[in-house]
């Protein structure tokens, strides 16, 4: 019965308990701004902003919430990460040794945001002195120019190199006081509780220990109310904010009722033969686009099979230069890959000009990084006895690679390959929506020309191409797996 | 005791998927109190014979009776009620594996506690304080809130009974209930069912697969082989040559204690 | 066990047409797949040529329909007579000689030539198509005329070639040449342009690399708007999606009527999914105007959402464990009650989990739905795009970048921690 003090779980729970009063305070404030400005537009940004000291207030306000709420009832993140507070031999605590608890914690956290703040701030200081503060029309946090006469690309890495140099020093000490702190001021007792728990003789336990643990019904406790009252206040400033209106969907729908027909009594005059301004057919675009997806899995997969292995952490990180080069790949499969293929689509389109080759290049790129996370995942659930087995006969690291992983990773790499196939004929048919070719680019031209017919002759397309491309990859990736 | 509880008569099931005779014809009547052993090799029809007479499947034939109400022509509502007076523990447990105990054993209580209540998960207090009562009875209390499948193979076939308890069962079905335990464990759960039959009076059919364990527990033994009886009577009866017709030429015992 | 007759009258015999078919349907099959690989290499060879010899546009059919049509059916009866076809590898067929006297055969050229001959006799005259499937033995007329027979092989007794020399595998690579040559010239690739254009593309390079901070503010907001898009549409869409998904298991609802409401679930379903959601945007944004676009953009991964969360739930229903069904069911529990309390505990945690999955795919989509009148940030980004304002636009992706980002990292833990 002796673990107690949970750091990493407490430190979680209150970033919960945070989060979510302060999700409630920016409620709270768009309700406001709502209900006493009526001023909702597409741009929020045209409502009247909020004065800086109401967010400082919903900032430091929720946050001794949190911790009020964590000491008096069981709070949603103390409930999430299974904690309670209770005294040292495991009783529950009277409401009034609760309320003294909650002020130690306040002065303790004082404590402890003073000395990181004391020890970060003549970093940040000093920087902000040597770097300046303003800089042009709109406020730099970084603006190295003022200081460095380097223009362009530079200037720019200049920036980022200030800003990621400051950042890191300014954390790096903090992090360090505040380690100093929980280590040398909060845990110096035998039995590991913090200094507030020493004091308050209370203790925080794992629900999980406690023999006498309830289990009140949702409504009973605080927690499920604010669960309620989260959700409920998500769904009123979500209608609100993106403008839901059933009485617009019903009245529109009997004005716009002509374009669902249209929609579903395909033109099929342009299936053939060239339409006079895009000067292709319906089944030539199509034809693009399935080659554009083609194309762009063939390619992908070309540079993804190499660049797997680089990101393997089973294979690469075995020294320092490998764990870097590991690194890297899993940053750059990361980064890429959360850029969405659509803005891809309008990088490259700038880049090469827009057509069916940006869109090609679009979907490679992501795919590569798709692929690449995938494969190198899958390299590492690898199993490591034949690796060994190949390895002892003295074989090199490209043999093992060559005789021990490949033929274990050949399967799913193929059920991967193919799944991507299938994303990318999906997303070949919209990439040409921002410009680049294909079949999503006479969808859009169709659209903007208010010709209903024949838009529904190239969604049909759509749906007569996706979905055999679905189950032909379905089938292939039974069979193989 | 003048009548039997439950009559089986020409009982027949033929699985079309598989064309399979599963039971062919049986026929056999079971009195109040007995422990009634159904032994046979795999595939010889014992859990379709079970499931047949509370109609988790439905037969091709034949007639069930139990306490002299037509089971096989039950219509919905009823069939309901004849049910939960048939308490049934599976092979496989059969908990629902992501609840907890309570609920597990709770759901014993389905058939007798109105819709609406269960529709809101409010069980009435007397039944939450019967459930602690039956998993104080496998020795589960402290589990209560545990979920099931953090349990072992044996708590949670204990789990089961409480669950079967819960019915306030006159008869109880048990389907092969210690082939996924070991054999210390299977004589415990054996024990559970015969302090059942002995002091709360519940008939018991039990399939098994050992002889030695349905030689020291039942009181009857019926042996059935490709859907037909081929033995029918007191547990000393069955010797070796017996054994051998059950089980197939190259059958050895294996003893369990 | 095994007593035929005494299961008579619960067995009904398979018709003889059927019990044929079985044996017909991989020959048929290995049959369209060589007719297959041939239209297909045909089509895109010339396809590739016209255009490489004109310079423009490409044409399919340089040759007459019929002229084709003679092409595409001769290549799998000559090849399966001659060789071992691609459609026979695929479908596992070989090719024998059947000796009505068992004689040893020397040479087996002969038989092949006839069969050849015989299939243009016989299936013209759609005696061939009929024959095998009312004969006793389901052999073709063509084959008992020239004593061969396409048989399976088990993969054991399948004699392993390289790749390298056997017939398909060479075709394979050639079709796989001809489409890869047609992609290289269907998609305009010009990787020159990738290099000579590169300074295009320095602009938007700089704009993401040092963005437009004073557009931090708005960007957060339009991202409020965009996450609650995905909110409102995944939350509406699990309320729809969570009871039909009950309708759309196929081991839940049987009769006749749960079979048609199962499939008329089934093709709707993947007719929505297979239309990317920012086409569905589209249309809505006609419907319910500009004015309300973020509205359209949660009524298109709403719909979208439904589609794709029907088919997930209900292909998890279709693998629920039947044990507690069965408990349940034998405590004497009603059909509202076996699913309340055999089948829901189960599915919880799992459709949480595809709920999860779904709402980081929509706040992915979220962020670029807007790109064509869907409202919230992308639709300002496509904005700044349009007006080369590349220092606003780099703000907005860094944004959309880092949400996308810390949605998949979120859901990844809640969903590890789930299971
Ligand atoms: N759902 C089913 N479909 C077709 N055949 C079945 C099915 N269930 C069981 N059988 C067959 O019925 C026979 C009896 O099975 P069962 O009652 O499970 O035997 P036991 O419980 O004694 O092992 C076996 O031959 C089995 O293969
Ligand atoms: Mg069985």
């Amino acid at each position: 019965m002796h673990v107690r003090s949970f750091p990493k779980r407490r430190f979680m729970a209150l970033a919960v308990d945070w989060l979510a009063l302060l999700y409630v305070s920016y409620g709270v404030y768009y309700l406001i701004n709502h209900w006493y400005r009526e001023l909702v537009t597409v741009r929020p940004s045209y409502q009247v902003p909020f004065p800086l000291y109401a967010w400082v207030a919903a900032f430091v306000g929720s946050f001794l919430l949190a911790v009020l709420w964590e000491n008096v009832g069981i709070s949603l993140g103390f409930r999430a990460f299974g904690l309670r507070v209770r005294s040292k031999d495991a009783q529950h605590v009277s409401l009034g040794r609760r309320i003294r608890r909650f002020g130690l914690d306040l002065v303790s956290l004082c404590g402890l945001f003073a000395v990181s703040a004391l020890a970060a701030a003549p970093i940040v200081g000093l920087a902000t002195l040597f770097l300046g503060v303003r800089h042009g029309s709109g406020i730099s946090l970084f603006p190295g120019t003022m200081l460095w006469p380097i223009s362009g690309w530079l200037s720019t890495l200049g920036h980022f190199a200030a800003a990621a140099a400051i950042l890191a020093a300014a954390g790096g000490v903090a992090y360090i006081a505040a380690r100093a702190m929980l280590r040398n001021v909060w845990m110096v007792s035998r039995d590991r509780d913090n200094l507030v728990d020493r004091i308050a003789k209370t203790s925080v336990f794992r629900a999980a220990d406690l023999e006498d643990l309830q289990h009140p019904k949702w409504y009973r406790t605080s927690s499920g109310w604010m669960t309620i009252l989260l959700i409920g206040m998500s769904l009123y400033v979500g209608w609100l904010m993106t403008r839901i209106s059933i009485a617009a969907l019903i009245q529109r729908a009997g004005v716009t009722g002509y374009i669902w027909k249209e929609l579903l009594r395909p033109d099929l005059s342009h299936l053939v033969a060239a339409e006079p301004v895009l000067q292709t057919s319906l089944l030539g675009a199509l034809l693009e686009t399935v080659f554009m997806a083609l194309m762009a899995t063939v390619a992908g997969v070309v540079f993804a099979f190499p660049l797997s292995f680089l990101g393997a952490r089973n294979i690469m990180a075995t020294g320092p230069i490998g764990w870097t080069i590991y690194t890297i790949m899993r940053g750059f499969f990361n980064i890429v890959r959360s850029v969405e293929t659509l803005i891809w689509g309008i990088i490259f389109g700038v880049w090469v000009g827009f057509g069916p080759f940006a869109g090609m290049l679009a979907l490679t790129v992501h795919t590569i990084a798709a692929l690449g996370k995938l494969y190198s995942e899958q390299v590492e659930s690898i199993d490591p006895g034949p690796l060994e087995a190949i390895a002892a006969t003295g074989a090199r690291r490209w043999q093992v690679v060559l005789y021990g992983v490949i033929p274990q990773i050949i399967p799913s790499y193929l059920a991967f390959t193919l799944y991507r196939w299938d994303i990318n004929v999906r997303m070949s048919t919209v990439i040409g929506l921002v410009g680049a070719g294909g079949i999503g680019r006479m969808l859009f031209y169709y659209k903007n020309d208010g010709r209903w017919g024949e838009m529904g002759t190239a969604v049909l397309l759509i749906v007569a191409v996706v979905w055999l491309m679905d189950y032909t990859s379905a089938r292939v990736r039974e069979k193989i797996t | 005791m003048d009548k039997p509880q439950l009559q089986i008569e020409h009982l027949t099931k033929v699985y079309e998927r598989g064309e399979v005779r599963a039971l062919n014809d049986v026929s056999f009547e079971v009195n109040r109190g007995e422990f009634l052993i159904l032994i046979g090799l795999s595939g010889s029809g014992k859990s379709t014979f079970l499931r047949c007479v509370n109609r988790l499947i439905e037969p091709t034939s034949g007639k069930v009776y139990l306490n002299g109400i037509d089971v096989t022509g039950a219509r919905s509502a009823e069939l309901r009620r004849i049910r939960r007076q048939i308490g049934m523990v599976f092979q496989q447990f059969n908990l629902v594996r992501r609840s907890s105990v309570l609920t597990n054993v709770l759901a014993g209580r389905l058939g007798y506690v109105p819709r609406w209540r269960t529709l809101l998960g409010r069980f009435p207090h007397e039944d939450i304080k019967k459930a602690e009562a039956c998993l104080d009875r496998v020795g589960l209390r402290e589990k209560m809130y545990t979920r099931a499948d953090q349990l072992s193979g044996g708590q949670q076939q204990r789990v089961g009974i409480a669950r079967a308890l819960m019915q306030d069962p006159e008869l109880l079905f048990a389907d092969e209930p210690v082939s996924a335990l070991d054999p210390a464990t299977s004589n415990s759960i054996l024990q559970y069912l015969e302090q059942m039959n002995k002091s709360d009076g519940v008939t018991v059919i039990c399939a098994l697969h050992f002889l030695s364990l349905a030689r020291r527990y039942g009181t009857r033994i019926i042996a059935l082989k490709d859907g037909e009886i081929v033995f029918e009577g007191l547990p000393n009866e069955i010797d070796e040559a017996r054994f051998k017709e059950i089980y197939g030429e190259d059958a050895e015992e294996v003893e369990i204690r | 066990m095994a007593n035929k007759e005494y299961y008579a009258d619960f067995i009904k015999p398979k018709p003889r047409w059927l019990a044929s078919w079985d044996t017909v349907k991989p020959r048929s099959l290995a049959f369209l797949t060589d007719a297959g690989f041939a239209a297909l290499l045909l089509l895109v060879a010339t396809y590739f040529f016209t255009r490489v010899i004109t310079g423009g546009e490409g044409s399919f059919l340089v040759m007459p329909w019929w002229a084709l049509l003679v092409i595409v059916v001769e290549v799998p009866v000559v090849w399966q007579s001659f060789g071992i076809s691609l459609g026979m590898r695929a479908l596992g067929l070989r090719l024998i000689v059947v000796d009505p006297q068992d004689r040893p055969r020397r040479t087996v050229i002969v038989p092949r030539f006839l069969r050849v001959l015989a299939w243009h006799i016989s299936i013209p005259l759609l005696i061939g198509i009929i024959w095998p499937l009312v004969s006793r033995d389901a052999r073709s007329l063509h084959g008992r005329l020239s004593h061969t027979q396409l048989v399976g092989v088990s993969p054991e007794q399948v004699k392993k070639t390289a790749w390298y020399r056997t017939s398909s595998g060479l075709a394979t690579v050639l079709l796989c040449v001809v489409i890869l040559a047609a992609g290289v010239s269907i998609t305009k690739i010009n990787l020159k342009t990738l290099f000579t254009e590169a300074s295009n593309s320095t602009l938007v390079w700089r704009g993401l690399f040092s963005p437009e901070w004073s557009e931090f503010a708005e960007g957060l907001e339009l991202l409020m708007v965009t996450i609650f898009m995905a909110f409102m549409a995944t939350l509406f869409a699990v309320i729809v999606a969570a009871p039909l998904s009950f309708f759309a298991a196929r081991n839940l609802f049987r009769g006749k009527l749960g079979r048609v409401v199962y499939t008329f679930l089934r093709v709707a379903t993947s007719v929505i999914r297979s239309i990317e959601p920012i086409v569905w945007a589209i249309i809505f944004v006609v419907i319910v105007t500009p004015r309300r676009a973020a509205f359209a953009g949660v009524l298109a991964l709403f719909l979208h959402s439904i589609a794709d969360l029907t088919k997930l739930y209900s292909e998890r229903l279709e693998s629920i464990d039947p044990g507690p069904v069965e408990a349940i069911t034998a405590t004497g529990g009603s059909k509202s009650q076996v699913i309340q309390y055999g089948i829901v505990p189960q599915i919880l945690t799992p459709y949480l989990s595809f709920t999860l999955y779904r709402w980081d795919i929509n706040v992915r989509m979220a962020t670029i739905i807007g790109a064509l009148g869907g409202g919230g940030i992308g639709q300002m980004l496509i904005q700044y795009t349009r007006l080369w304002d590349w220092e606003r636009a780099g703000m907005l992706i860094l944004l959309i970048i880092a949400t996308v980002w810390i949605m998949d990292y979120v859901s990844g833990r809640l969903r590890a921690h789930l299971e």
